[in-house]
């Protein structure tokens, strides 16, 4: 044993000699036998515990503390993840020990490659701490949670934000030193309409606004203008159903036209100059199916910055300085790498941007000069996370939006006889920790294929992985897509393939097969409706059934499809008021059990219900009468095919239910989490899969000192 | 009078006040920064596309198989070059080609200045024997030649249809079977998939199976260009402003109407080995095929062939000072001497 451990082993000191000892005393332990193993699986089960505590309970006190105690153990792989949910746990309690926490991850743990990657994620977004201060510069968190908007704008003086209040929907102006909202009063609340104000941009006097609004009776955007002043009405500048979508970035100097990206029917983009006296639209740069995201006007008005999809399926975005008047385009930074966000300095001589050059979102900066990059781009701060820059004020402090995700995909012991659930909730997944949704049991339950929103964008092609998880190894096999995914996967019954509804950039719905072996998608059939339900694949691996709706959602169906004769035939399509919103196959492939919502606009009603796989026999086994409405999601049945189970959506947790299939009262099976959804129940029916967490907690950050610690180009 | 068109063809980077284009195209055209565009290059390019004493026997200009009353294109199946000869590929309609990415229907060209120089040399085509023959009956070093015709190529714009009024706001600019047209060129037909953007092609290659007969390939298309399996038979998207305007269809001219055009993609395109995965039968009504014809009818609009001023003919003493104005910034051309300066300044 000695001879072994000491071969090719080099000592550094005290350090190293006590290592080696412990190390060795180890070993022996190791092939002694039992004690190790014991005190590990121990480990386990007390990380275990504390995980329960921690999602399921929120006692955070109590987790830490076992945390603290499972952390101790020599197993590394179990002391490195106890560390990072330690971590996790700290960052309820304040970023200061979580951060240290972090940091011993990534400085002791170097074997833990997944975990570190962890750490060092989680170490991205805490910034070390609400203020930082390192290489001059001057981080500052400035709010968490509320009304933070990541398309909100700043005025040109830096001291007001305009912002979508997304509480109601309204337009807000932020007094960025008080942060005080006054409100614009479009609307008052949601119960007004589904309306709502977007994209926000000041005049350069600051004493207008011009906004996108989605008009939900028409089903698109508008442009829009209104007074900063309290009381002022808004002004149409264009309504055209053949553009759907405006993003306002920047007002001409002159006042009189309005930079934006527009959207057209056939979901190409151009970067655009709208009249502000009569909304007439001269197109600068068209741009197919790689849309824009960020687009900014220097502020001399003479070059707009933005960036681009250098491919349609592929995330890597490219910047390009186009003159305002479409008389010259450059590009600003190359390379296969993806280069997003441009945020022009204030006099207009710099643009920061992101990219993720070094494996990590990085902020950089270059020079520009007459509308051409100037020198080398050089790093202004690494790491600083996939976050959405917002703009400079006078005094060159950086604004932007952190985009948190905290959601993850977990399981939890069933028991059908007693409508129980058992034992503490267990993660899915180590890794990507709180990017994390949509879990689906493989057939023989051995595997959960879930969704991992692993881009550095939250939307777009490569904006979500789709993953598989062996339950007996841990062995994790991440496919990024290269279209839109937005519904929760079916597994072919060989167990080797998984089924997705996707939407390609060009907004083309289709069946895709990925094949788990080859981690290859493979078109099955396109799709003319668009799919709003997570899709049940039938035991024949050809049938599928899901919630298909007509272009703009407004009026959904329970569709059978046959992949491959490409026939599809609505089994259910509700009439009046009420529209289809969820569906799940049952286990025996007899019955679908469906959500029905009244439709937008009318008086809210939900109403749960089976419907034979056939289209026959539509029976309600549930409807919502309690006003205002408790939302429910969320289906997955019993493996006797008798209870359906759905979700309560409440606040701080919802509530896990279920519904007797043959009629009969709804029980409360006493299960909570924050943030509840997308259940599946494994087809042995032991366990549970389920996403919990909120989607997005958004940060506001400042970094000041930017521009004096930026060098001027050579 | 070589040595002076050499300094207009080295002319300073500066860029003329062109009007601008017409509703639907792009304010930013990319213009290569060596031939960026000026009034008085596009007046001479202008002369030089409608010179017929850059064909071999005098017969033909390149204006003869883009013709400007038929939206630049020649209304045949294939191109009659000199001595009748016939070419193999269609004569492309060359509307809003200073938005093209690549050119000839392989896409071999990667400009303009690439491209317009090969049919005056091609024997099929305008038949000269060489570059050097060009020089001497243009009075122009070819380079130039090549740089001013580029340059008028893309003054040629065309748009401000009834589609783009449509577009624009103007709801009643299309009648109704074209706003189905149109909803099925964007949805069931799916035409928009390669014909997008405000020139509707995506510039890119496409195996549709036109080229696929008996079981080969009639023409290699694009993997002449590329030697990759998978361009074998792909050409390159045509733009369809203008369409109803420049039949016969296709890479070869083998679909004479719109309707057959139609036809053949409602009927998934001619399967090959490497027919484009986005074809698949559409199983279009007779309806709908009227509809999907009705709406390309409705891409015809204005084509805008020259800024105002440059299609004045300049006389050879103002073509002349123009030269001089910017001669002392040039570096001088020696011992180049043309036997026979060309006519224009005739």
């Amino acid at each position: 044993m000695t001879m072994l451990y000491f071969h090719g082993t080099t000592f550094d000191g005290d350090r190293g000699r006590i290592a080696a000892r412990r190390k060795m005393m180890r070993n022996l332990l190791v092939a002694l036998g039992l004690v190790p193993i014991l005190y590990a699986a121990d480990a386990s089960q007390t990380l275990q515990k504390a995980i329960d505590l921690l999602e399921s309970k929120g006692d955070v006190a109590g987790a830490i503390t076992l945390f603290e105690e499972a952390t101790r153990t020599n197993e590394r792989p179990v002391a490195a993840r106890a560390l990072l949910y330690l971590g996790r746990a700290q960052e309820r309690q304040g970023a200061e020990r979580a951060r240290a926490t972090y940091e011993r991850i990534a400085r002791d743990f170097g074997d833990q490659r997944e975990v570190v990657t962890e750490a060092r994620r989680r170490l991205t977004v805490l910034n070390e701490s609400s203020t930082i201060r390192s290489a001059g510069l001057t981080t500052r968190r400035i709010q968490v949670g509320g009304d933070i908007d990541d398309l909100g704008c700043l005025s040109t003086d830096g001291r007001f934000m305009a912002i979508t209040h997304w509480a109601t929907g309204d337009l807000g102006i932020r007094d960025m030193s008080s942060g005080q909202i006054r409100r614009l009063n479009l609307k008052t609340s949601w119960n007004d309409s589904d309306d709502f104000a977007q994209g926000p941009v000041f005049s350069p006097d600051q004493r207008q606004i011009a906004y996108a609004w989605y008009s939900d009776k028409d089903r698109f955007y508008q442009m829009h203008l209104i007074s900063t002043e309290t009381g002022g009405k808004p002004r149409i500048l264009v309504s055209n159903p053949e553009l759907e979508y405006f993003q306002p970035a920047g007002w001409s100097r002159d006042s009189k036209a309005i930079l934006a990206g527009i959207w057209l029917k056939d979901r190409t983009s151009q970067v655009s100059w709208i009249s502000v006296v009569d909304g007439s639209i001269k197109a600068l740069k068209s741009m197919d199916w790689r849309q824009p995201r960020t687009i900014a006007l220097s502020p001399d008005g003479r070059y707009i910055a933005y960036d681009v999809l250098q491919r349609q399926d592929r995330p890597e975005r490219e910047i390009h300085i186009l003159a305002s008047n479409g008389t010259t385009q450059n590009p600003l930074v190359a390379g296969p790498v993806s280069n997003w966000a441009p945020t022009w300095s204030p006099d207009g001589s710099r643009i920061f941007f992101l990219s993720n050059q070094s494996g990590q979102s990085d902020l950089w900066s270059i020079s520009v000069e007459d509308g051409r990059p100037v020198g080398r781009p050089q790093i202004a701060k690494a790491d600083i996370g996939a976050v959405a820059p917002i703009g400079f004020n006078r005094a060159g402090t950086l604004f932007y939006v952190s985009n948190r995700t905290e959601q993850d995909v977990l399981a939890i012991e069933i028991d059908h006889t007693a409508g129980k659930l058992r034992g503490p909730a267990r993660p899915l997944s180590q890794v990507f920790l709180g990017r994390n949704e949509r879990p689906v049991w493989s057939p023989d339950n051995k595997w959960v294929a879930f969704h991992s929103l692993r881009g550095l964008s939250r939307y777009g092609p490569g904006a979500v992985s789709l993953v598989v998880r062996s339950l007996d190894t841990g062995e994790e096999k991440a496919f990024p897509a290269p279209f839109a995914v937005g519904q929760r996967p079916a597994w072919f019954h060989t167990g080797s393939a998984l089924l997705e509804a996707t939407r390609d950039a060009q907004g083309r719905a289709a069946f895709q097969k990925l094949d788990l072996t080859t981690g290859k998608f493979e078109l099955l059939r396109p799709v003319d409706t668009v799919i709003n339900s997570a899709v049940s694949l039938a035991a024949d691996d050809n049938t599928v059934y899901a919630t298909s709706c007509d272009s703009d959602v407004r009026n959904c169906a329970v569709t059978r499809f046959d992949l491959k004769s490409g026939q599809q035939a609505n089994l259910y399509s509700p009439s009046g008021r009420s529209n289809v919103t969820g569906l799940t196959l049952s286990p025996d492939g007899k019955m679908l059990a469906i959500m029905l919502n009244t439709r937008v606009g009318e008086p809210r009603t939900q109403q749960l219900a089976v419907i034979g796989s056939d289209g026959t026999g539509f029976r309600i086994l549930l409807q919502s009468e309690q006003q205002p409405l408790v939302p429910v999601v969320g289906l997955g049945w019993s493996p006797d095919n008798r209870w359906v189970y759905f979700v309560k959506i409440k606040e701080p947790e919802s509530e896990l239910w279920r519904v007797p299939v043959n009629g009969g009262v709804p029980e409360n099976t006493g299960f909570t989490a924050v943030g509840l959804r997308h259940i599946d129940i494994s087809s042995d029916g032991s366990h549970l899969a389920f996403t919990a967490g909120r989607r997005v907690n958004p940060e506001l950050w400042a970094i000041d000192n930017l521009l004096s610690t930026a060098r001027p180009a050579k | 009078m070589i040595f002076l068109c050499m300094l207009v063809s080295l002319a300073p980077a500066t860029e003329a006040q062109f009007p601008e284009p017409p509703l639907g195209l792009d304010l930013f055209m990319a213009v290569p920064e060596v031939n960026l565009l000026t009034r008085e290059k596009v007046a001479i390019g202008r002369r030089l596309f409608f010179n017929k004493q850059l064909s071999r026997d005098g017969s033909l200009a390149c204006a003869s198989c883009h013709d400007p009353a038929r939206a630049y294109s020649d209304g045949r199946r294939v191109p009659r070059g000199v001595g009748g000869a016939e070419g193999t590929r269609n004569s492309p309609a060359i509307i809003n080609r200073g938005y093209g990415a690549s050119f000839f229907w392989d896409g071999r060209a990667a400009t303009l200045e690439q491209q317009d120089l090969e049919p005056i040399v091609n024997p099929k085509e305008l038949g000269l024997p060489n570059l050097k023959d060009l020089e001497r009956r243009a009075g122009l070093p070819a380079q130039f030649v090549a740089a001013a015709i580029a340059s008028y190529v893309r003054t040629i714009r065309t748009g401000a249809s009834r589609f783009d009024r449509y577009v624009a706001g103007e709801a009643n600019a299309l009648s109704a079977i074209e706003k189905a047209g149109l909803a099925l060129f964007r949805g069931k037909a799916n035409c928009v998939a390669c014909h997008v953007g405000p020139n509707f092609t995506d510039e890119d290659f496409h195996n549709t199976g036109v080229a696929w007969r008996d079981g080969s390939f009639s023409d290699e298309g694009r993997y002449a260009v590329t030697r990759r399996q998978h361009d074998r038979g792909a050409f390159k998207t045509p733009t369809l402003r203008e369409i109803s305007r420049t039949a016969p269809y296709m890479h070869d001219g083998s679909l004479a109407t719109l309707g057959d055009v139609v036809e053949y993609y409602s009927s998934g395109g001619r399967r090959n080995p490497h027919l484009d995965a986005g074809l698949r039968p559409l199983d279009l009504t007779f309806a709908e095929k009227r509809a999907v014809v009705a709406f390309l009818g409705a891409l015809s609009g204005v084509i805008m062939l020259l800024p105002r001023g440059g299609n004045k003919r300049r006389s050879c003493g103002q073509v002349r000072a123009i030269r001089r104005s910017a001669a002392p910034e040039r570096p001088a051309i020696r011992n180049r001497r043309i036997a026979n300066p060309a006519s224009l300044c005739t």
